[in-house]
């Protein structure tokens, strides 16, 4: 890449951090809306949970996918997408009108028990760890293709994965990155912008996304693989049927089994998301947060549409486009990419040179930055609070506290930094294409069979015991870990369903949760525990003190017999 | 939705004594229709995504039509469709579940001017 | 209480327009499936599937239209509750006495729910048919034969259980002449009757009673109602320490009101007579402030309550200061969540007020700042003024603690989140003459 378009990037990602700082509400009514669950707080908050979800799995990943497979990869997007609607309809209200910051927080206080809390620490180490790892792997493919050489020695790919994770770990401990509301919901409205120019400027040059799907479905679907030491357009095979395998039909990538078992993955994993259920803090009220998800449905369904538009763009007008174009013809066999994933930095290019990288690549870097950064504060405050601060040192002082959680973030930046330098992305491509959607599927394979059932079961069933949450949460864990190792060393075939097994281990869970908790006994309190699970009086109370702050002064409406009657 | 309730609050609602907690039947009631509510909508929402896939095993013409020239009504469900259908839903889920809340759940309509009692 | 549930709606209540609007959607749909499925699409779907796709449809539609109208069904409330309640207190009892521990029901002090589940577990126990306990007037529980009239809530009956309360000594009783029950068909023959004591203090009697000689075995009762007094007097410990902490907690809190109470009503005072109107609304606004402020459930609140009573003061001060007063807040909407220590915040930002801009000449700004910070779990509370500030000396006598005249004294704040918190706040001032004062407070979160 040039310099005009790292400058533009640079650029970009100052002026973010400028609008940040200048835009913060600083006016009491504007804090007022938020507290009374107006429009403008719960909107801020959907773009600020859709800032923290779409990592650049959904950014690079999506399209990646789209452009590898097709219909098989578009799934990924709607998955994806899908994920909040469970949310919404079990966990976002009752979650936050609990009250508790975490999952683990949550779970443990619902069931009174310390065991809980920790098995939910442990599973939720997992989950961010499994999610950690594609974003640091991505994060070495956007330096790769930016800037394309390596610093001091190691390779490009290896110095993006330091550099970027160092970078937004250092930004962290020190302070900066803490996941304020306003920056991660002005983050993700860069991003939006970000593609929404894209899609606007690829349409604007004629792209028409009915005719390229057809004209795409109507030749054989190809992509590059190894074959005796070069790399050559092979056409894919059709798990579904014996014709050959087209770009808007199923088949590609996922056979039958796999295609719901896929479905089923993605819908289930969002409400495990443990960087995602903190964002439901912020919200007002139970009402508030309900609402807020709906925006979010709403904003982030956006987002996948026109990720999706871009992918099927990328694989139209990319071929095309190679002939006078050194660049490309470097990182394509025939006219189609070799890693997926340079698939909208590619279309970038294309369409806007290198300032139209500079942007592509910015939103990619900014969701990059801002999903590890989410994920580091999730796993490490949830290291730092519900282990440090309640077992190891229940008296530790502020400045105990905080260097316990710097401890710990510097502990899973490493976690997820090793085993990235050990991948090579050219290796991993031909045995997963688009792998970065695929790794983070993983992730929610894990959070959707040990956390979800657990949650949803916890909030909804009144019977259900702290035992019987341990076990669920073990049970799911301990299936989908499996089920995704058999998975992994099983070839293609019946062994690649179990690469998405929620259908098997969600199960699993709940009916572990269901049998041990029959066996055990429930929680002291749960009555009381119920009145603020379902319960609105809080919301109400909340609510009316809110209005009361808006409205200033009382409005009497002609009332006047109105001794304080103390 | 806050308006709602807003309005009626401006007016009167702000001399009234601090809304009662809920009682534990109230809360009981409210939390098995809200299950209800919940557990329907989300098998709507699982037939009908799940229902894309199925189609293509089941029928070709969901694979091999061309919706107004273009796309296969399979892809234009999968990449459009389902995005809108999710959005609806929710609409619909929320303010539904929203208003059972707020007529379950919280005080009678105002008999106004009431004055203060001390609860 | 309120009208229950939601009414039935949809065709019925709906009626003529409920069932037009159905045939319209029907026909919508019909319309729909046609063109989808014939028109827009090419090759058009064979007719076989659409007629399916269509039926199919419209019966979900007719079956899902009054439900999506009407909503839930009719509620019936109250009724299932309590066999909820019942089903989990039968669920999985303790397998004996002793496995209970502190969740022994007694621990909770000497209440008639405590006694019925505490004579339950005991009756396998002591050898007896029927197990009774009363505190000093009446019975609180009582199982077994007789409980026909031997009935929890009733005066104690019998002269022996009224002369072991007074004598403090076991009693055992061997004729149903010494049982002396009124009741002539009483079942009971035999009886030991163990009084429960803390300390000198007889509170209670612990009864055992027999259908049939010998009586039962004295010292098994004894020991039965040691240990019962003891739990009982861990109890009553437990709540002396309770309300020895929520004492000095309110004693800590209620110095605060008298005194804003006492500026805010010299601020009315000042204003009644040349703007009447004005100094009516600051007297609700007022009022407004201290229903909340004097209604606690706790030490704890919301933030959005803390909030609140920032607003109301700034308002109030604001009549005397005029546009003299800024202030700016700061407070990321995470912060929302929060659970804080109840009117912390305000004093913090009154003092700011009175000590900081006061007596400075055209006024200034005060920024109330909030933050989540996740990493350390910890709420990051930041009040600022850019007042006279205070010099070395008065810095350090307020940070020991003497307030100045008529101030909310750090110290009394400090000393309450000591209480709640321990060491686990942090409390720091930052002044210098003419520079203003900074007062970070860093809080964890609950």
């Amino acid at each position: 890449m040039s310099n005009a378009g790292l400058a533009m990037c640079v650029a970009i990602l100052a002026a973010t951090v400028g609008l940040v700082v200048l835009l913060r509400p600083r006016r009491a009514s504007t804090l007022d809306f938020y507290l009374a669950g107006q429009r403008v707080g719960v909107v801020t908050n959907a773009c600020a949970i859709c800032g923290d979800y779409l990592s650049a799995a959904s950014f690079l990943g999506v399209a990646a996918a789209v452009y590898a497979f097709g219909l098989d990869g578009v799934w990924y997007a709607t998955g994806f997408t899908a994920g909040f609607v469970p949310v919404l309809l079990f966990v976002a209200a009752p979650l936050r009108r609990f009250g508790k910051f975490s999952l683990a927080d949550f779970l443990g206080r619902r069931f009174d028990s310390e065991a809980v809390r920790l098995v939910a620490v442990g599973v939720v180490q997992l989950v961010v760890l499994s999610y950690l790892l594609p974003q640091a792997i991505a994060s070495g493919l956007t330096w790769e293709l930016l800037v394309g050489q390596g610093l001091a020695g190691l390779s490009p790919y290896a110095t993006g994965v330091l550099f970027a994770t160092v970078s937004v770990t250092g930004l962290v401990v020190v302070g900066g990155m803490r996941g304020a509301t306003w920056t991660q919901a002005v983050q993700f409205l860069f991003k939006l912008a970000a593609l929404t120019w894209l899609a606007a400027a690829v349409l604007g040059g004629g792209f028409s996304y009915s005719r390229a799907v057809a004209d795409l479905d109507a030749q054989p679907l190809a992509n590059p693989q190894v074959v005796d030491g070069t790399s050559q357009l092979v056409i894919a095979d059709n798990r579904l049927s014996d014709e050959d395998p087209t770009f808007a039909e199923p088949g590609a990538r996922y056979g039958a089994a796999g295609q719901f078992a896929l479905v089923v993955t993605l819908m289930f994993g969002t409400a495990g998301l443990p960087h995602i259920t903190n964002r439901y803090f912020t919200s007002p009220s139970g009402k508030a947060a309900r609402t807020t998800t709906v925006w979010v449905l709403g904003l982030a369904g956006a987002f996948y549409g026109l990720a999706v538009l871009l992918g099927v763009a990328a694989r139209d007008l990319l071929p095309g486009a190679v002939p006078g174009r050194p660049w490309l013809a470097a990182l394509t066999t025939d006219g189609v990419l070799r890693v997926p994933e340079h698939a909208l930095l590619a279309l970038g290019r294309l369409v806007g040179g290198e300032i139209g990288l500079g942007v592509v690549a910015s939103g990619a870097l900014l969701a990059l930055m801002s999903t590890i950064a989410g994920l580091l504060l999730a796993a490490a405050a949830s290291l730092g609070h519900d282990v440090y601060e309640r077992h190891l040192n229940p008296r530790a002082t502020p400045s105990q506290a905080v260097r316990a959680g710097r401890l710990a973030t510097g502990v899973i930046a490493l976690a997820a930094t090793l085993p990235a330098l050990a991948v090579r992305p050219e290796a991993l491509s031909t045995v997963f294409p688009s792998f970065t959607a695929t790794m983070v599927t993983w992730a929610f394979a894990l959070a959707g069979s040990a956390l979800t059932p657990v949650v949803v079961l916890a909030i909804w069933w009144p019977r259900a015991t702290a035992a019987g949450a341990a076990a669920g949460m073990l049970t799911g864990a301990v299936t989908a870990i499996g089920a995704l190792v058999g998975g992994l060393t099983s070839g293609p075939g019946a062994g690649e369903v179990l690469l998405t097994p929620t259908f098997l281990a969600a199960p699993a869970a709940a009916l572990a949760v269901i049998g041990v908790s029959l066996r055990t006994q429930v929680p002291q309190g749960l009555d009381a525990l119920w009145l603020r699970l379902h319960g609105t009086a809080a919301d109400r109370r909340a609510e009316r003190l809110a209005l009361l702050t808006i409205r200033g002064v009382r409005v009497d409406a002609g009332a006047e017999a109105e001794a304080p009657a103390r | 939705m806050p308006g709602s309730r807003g309005r009626r609050a401006a007016a009167l609602d702000l001399a009234r004594p601090l809304p009662l907690a809920d009682t534990a039947a109230e809360v009981d009631a409210t939390f098995r229709t809200e299950r209800r509510i919940a557990v329907g909508y989300f098998v709507v929402f699982v037939v009908a995504t799940l229902a894309v896939p199925a189609l293509t095993l089941v029928l070709d013409w969901w694979s091999e039509g061309r919706v107004l020239g273009g796309m296969s009504p399979a892809f234009l469900m999968t990449a459009v469709g389902l995005y809108v259908f999710f959005f609806a839903l929710a609409v619909a889920a929320s303010s539904l579940a929203s208003t059972v809340e707020d007529r379950m759940l919280g005080e009678p309509e105002a008999d106004a001017g009431a004055g203060w009692d001390p609860p | 209480m309120r009208a229950g549930g939601l009414r039935a709606g949809g065709l019925r209540a709906g009626g003529l327009r409920g069932s037009g609007l159905l045939a319209g959607a029907v026909v919508a749909l019909w319309v729909a499936v046609y063109l989808v499925t014939q028109v827009f699409v090419d090759p058009p779907l064979p007719t076989t599937s659409t007629l399916l796709a269509g039926v199919v449809l419209s019966v979900l539609l007719i079956l899902g239209y009054p439900s999506a109208l009407r909503g839930p069904r009719q509620l019936r409330r109250g009724r299932r509750g309590g066999g909820r309640a019942g089903a989990r207190r039968g669920a999985a009892a303790p397998a004996t006495f002793l496995d209970l521990g502190p969740s022994m029901p007694l621990r909770r002090g000497l209440t008639p729910e405590a006694a019925d589940r505490t004579v339950r577990l005991l009756r396998p126990l002591l050898g007896g048919d029927a197990v009774a306990i009363t505190d000093t007037s009446r019975v609180l529980a009582y199982v077994g034969p007789g409980r026909d009239h031997h009935r929890p809530g009733q005066d104690v009956m019998t002269g022996a259980t009224a002369r072991v309360l007074a004598g403090g000594r076991t009693a055992v009783l061997h004729t149903r002449g010494e049982l002396n029950c009124p009741d002539p068909d009483c079942p009971l023959r035999t009886g030991v009757i163990a009084p429960l004591a803390i300390g000198g203090r007889i509170i209670g009697a612990l009864k055992v009673y027999r259908v049939d000689f010998p009586a039962p075995s004295a010292r098994t009762v004894e020991g039965m109602a040691g240990i019962l007094s003891l739990h009982l007097e861990l109890a009553e410990l437990d709540r002396e320490r309770g309300l020895a902490a929520d004492a000095k907690l309110n004693a800590l809190r209620s110095q605060i009101n008298p005194h804003f109470l006492f500026n805010i009503l010299n601020t009315i005072a000042s204003k009644a007579r040349t703007h009447p109107e004005e100094a009516r609304q600051l007297l609700l606004r007022l009022s407004d402030f201290f229903r909340y402020s004097t209604r606690q459930d706790g030490h704890f609140a919301d933030f959005g309550q803390e909030y609140f009573f920032v607003r109301t003061y700034v308002s109030l001060e604001q009549a005397r200061f005029g546009d003299r007063l800024h202030v700016r807040y700061d407070v990321d909407p995470q912060v929302l969540g929060v659970q804080v220590p109840v009117l912390v915040i305000q004093p913090l930002v009154e003092n700011a007020v009175k000590h900081g801009l006061a007596e400075k000449v055209g006024g200034g700004t005060v920024t109330l700042r909030a933050r989540v910070d996740p990493l350390g779990r910890m709420t990051a509370v930041t009040v600022r003024d850019d007042g006279v500030g205070m010099d070395k000396a008065t810095l350090a006598r307020v940070l020991a603690g003497e307030g100045r005249e008529g101030g909310v004294g750090l110290r009394n704040i400090s000393e309450r989140l000591g209480s709640l918190f321990g060491e686990r706040y942090r409390l720091d001032v930052r002044s210098a003459p003419q520079q203003g004062t900074t007062v970070d407070l860093l809080l964890p979160l609950a």
